[in-house]
Formats: C-alpha cells, sequence, structure tokens
C-alpha cells in the first residue's frame, strides 16, 4: 500500500474518532504544533525514526515530548500507535491528509502565499477576502513564503489551483512565446 | 597336315633330285667338260622342277599372304582416301569460315562497340542521376543546416534577451514595483473572483 493510501487510512481514522468525542479541533492543534517541534529538530525525528533505538525507548521520549506539550490524550495514544507501527516516517503525509479532511470538515481552505517581498496586512487581507469568494466562502488559512527568484509579484496555491502573477513566470511565458514563434516561422 | 607332309616330301625331293639326276649322268666326273650341252639341259631341267615344286608347295601360303596383302592395301587405299576426303572436307570448311572470319570480326566490333555504347549512355544517366541525388540532398541538408542554426541562434538570442531582462529586473526593481505588482495581481485574482 502506498504511503499516500496509508497516510490517508490514518487520517480518516482519527479525525472520525475525535470528530465524535470532540476533541478534533485541539487533535488538530497538536499535531500542528508537533509537527513544527519535528520540522525544528531533526534529530528528534531522526531519533524517533532509528530502528537501532528500542520501541520502550522511542515510546519514552514521545511520552516526554507530549506531555511537555500538553497533548490531548487520543493525540497522545495516536503519535505513540505510529511510533509502535513504525508509520512516523509517513507523520507529514497523514498531517497533510489529517489537515486536508478537518479543513473539509470545518469548511476552510489552506493557501500557500509566496511572494518576492513580505506582503503587508492589508494586502494579505484583501487577498484572503478574494480567495474565500474564489472558493465558495470558505475560510482561508493562509500559509506565506518570500522567494525572491520571484523577482516580483504573488504566486497562490489552493489545492490544485495556481494564481501565478510573478515576474519570473511572465519571462518565462515571454521566453516560450518567442522560442514558439520561431518555430511558426521556421515551419 | 596332309598339306604340311606334301611340301615336306617336295622340298626333300627338291634337294635328292638334283643329285639323282647327276649320277644318272655317268659318274665320269674326273673328266674335264665340255661344252656339255646334255648337262646344261639337265640343269634346266631341274631348274624347272624345282621351280614347279616351289610353285605348287608354296602356292597356299603365297596366295594366302597375296590375298591378306592385297586386302590390307586396299584398305589402306580406303583409309588413305577417306582422309583425303576428310581432309578436303575440313579445308574447304575452315577455307569457308576463313572466308567469313573478317566479317564475323567485323560483326563483333559492331556489337562490342555497340555494347560499349549503350554502357556508356547508361553509365551517364546513372551518374547524372546520382549527382543530381548528392546534390539535392547536400542542397537539403544545407537548407536543414541553416534553418537548425537559425533556429539556436535566435533560441540563445531569445535565452539571452530573457536572461538580461531578468538581470536588469532583478536589479531595478523596487518597492513601488512590488506594490504595483501586488496591486495588479490582488486586481486580476479579484476580477477572477468576480467571475
Amino acid at each position: 500500500m502506498s504511503t499516500l493510501a496509508v497516510a490517508r487510512r490514518y487520517a480518516t481514522a482519527l479525525v472520525e474518532l475525535t470528530s465524535e468525542n470532540g476533541s478534533l479541533e485541539s487533535v488538530e492543534k497538536d499535531l500542528s504544533t508537533f509537527a513544527q517541534l519535528l520540522t525544528s529538530h531533526d534529530d528528534l525525528r531522526s531519533a524517533l525514526n532509528n530502528p537501532a533505538f528500542k520501541v520502550e525507548e522511542r515510546r519514552a521520549v514521545l511520552e516526554t515530548v507530549l506531555g511537555k506539550l500538553g497533548a490531548h490524550k487520543h493525540t497522545r495514544n495516536f503519535v505513540l500507535l505510529l511510533s509502535e507501527r513504525n508509520r512516523l516516517a509517513a507523520f507529514d503525509a497523514i498531517l497533510d491528509a489529517f489537515n486536508t479532511q478537518y479543513d473539509e470538515r470545518v469548511g476552510r481552505v489552506r493557501a500557500q502565499i509566496t511572494s518576492a517581498k513580505p506582503l503587508d496586512a492589508a494586502s494579505v487581507d484583501a487577498l484572503s477576502k478574494h480567495l474565500s469568494h474564489i472558493t465558495g466562502g470558505k475560510q482561508v488559512v493562509i500559509t506565506q513564503a518570500v522567494d525572491s527568484n520571484l523577482i516580483g509579484g504573488i504566486v497562490t496555491r489552493i489545492g490544485d489551483l495556481v494564481l501565478d502573477g510573478s515576474v519570473r513566470t511572465q519571462l518565462k511565458l515571454l521566453r516560450d512565446k518567442l522560442t514558439a514563434g520561431d518555430a511558426v516561422g521556421e515551419a | 597336315m596332309n598339306r604340311t607332309l606334301l611340301s615336306t616330301v617336295g622340298v626333300a625331293a627338291l634337294v635328292a633330285l638334283p643329285t639323282l639326276a647327276l649320277a644318272a649322268g655317268g659318274g665320269d666326273s674326273h673328266e674335264v667338260p665340255h661344252a656339255d650341252v646334255g648337262g646344261l639341259i639337265r640343269h634346266g631341267i631341274n631348274l624347272l622342277i624345282l621351280i614347279g615344286i616351289l610353285t605348287w608347295a608354296l602356292r597356299g601360303p603365297l596366295s594366302d599372304f597375296l590375298k591378306f596383302r592385297r586386302a590390307e592395301v586396299k584398305d589402306q587405299l580406303e583409309a588413305s582416301l577417306r582422309a583425303k576426303e576428310a581432309a578436303e572436307a575440313k579445308f574447304a570448311e575452315l577455307n569457308q569460315r576463313l572466308e567469313g572470319f573478317s566479317a564475323e570480326i567485323d560483326e563483333l566490333r559492331k556489337k562490342n562497340k555497340a555494347e560499349a555504347d549503350n554502357e556508356r549512355a547508361t553509365m551517364l544517366v546513372n551518374a547524372e542521376r546520382a549527382a543530381a541525388s548528392i546534390e539535392e540532398t547536400a542542397q537539403r541538408t544545407v537548407a536543414e543546416e541553416l534553418r537548425r542554426a537559425r533556429r539556436e541562434l535566435k533560441a540563445e538570442a531569445v535565452e539571452l534577451s530573457v536572461q538580461i531582462a531578468e538581470e536588469l529586473l532583478t536589479k531595478n526593481i523596487t518597492d513601488d514595483d512590488q506594490a504595483r505588482l501586488t496591486g495588479d495581481y490582488l486586481s486580476r485574482v479579484e476580477e477572477t473572483a468576480r467571475s
């Protein structure tokens, strides 16, 4: 079974369980915090995925970390289950699947906004409002990033939708158009 | 067998009879011979008898020999005649061929020349076709190479132009430009949202 399918299966089970007992929002926040922790601490991620450590040792580390995070018991049980079944390597994919299902349940979408320069709050708000219109009134959760390679402009990704207004892409389109024009002229 | 016996007796008689004839002459051999006509006659008779006996004794083999010899000579004559006729026929044939030989050589020369001319014409046509084909291929290749070179040159020019434009934009873009780009982007997203 592919990692994506496994992730989807675990995420579905967690969403259904936490929806039933009303802990969906808490678990979502816990998982998000835990994900940030893994991102910022590569040594922790390596240790949790290292088979040289015994299951009990990894479990002890996880319980300590999750205790300090004040994670919900369902979050704790879920992460420990992943560790016991050696599925922590697929944690990012599971979290993506969980977030997708969570967003669908609460009626919100995630947008990744990348710009050449940091955007001011007014521009982000305006963009969030327009994106909400585009997605049929859903709440838009925006994640921002700065990429100087864009030269200028903004690129927004919402699921499969990409709104590319970057100078880099404009230049690429211009180059493609000129090259295609040459090809047509030669034919 | 009888014939051989008779021949033997004949030969013996031939040896004995002259002696007997000499003895019948008187046996006075101590006398000086004079013109003895009788002796001559006896010798002549003896000679005739000898000839007759020889003729009689040898008539068979001699006849056979002569017959064989005649037949052999006849065969040889006939063979010579046939050889002569064959030689004459061969000579006539050769003579005839010799007469037609120069004509045959002329015909052969004409035929060879015609074939050579034909071959030459064929080679010429083939060479012209090959030359035309090579020329056409070369022209196509040159044209294709020109197109390719032009295409590559233009692609390089486009790439270089875009690269320069990118460098210039990166270097010279200002915060105002960024603000204007953001504004344009928001306007387009808003249009998208309304549509």
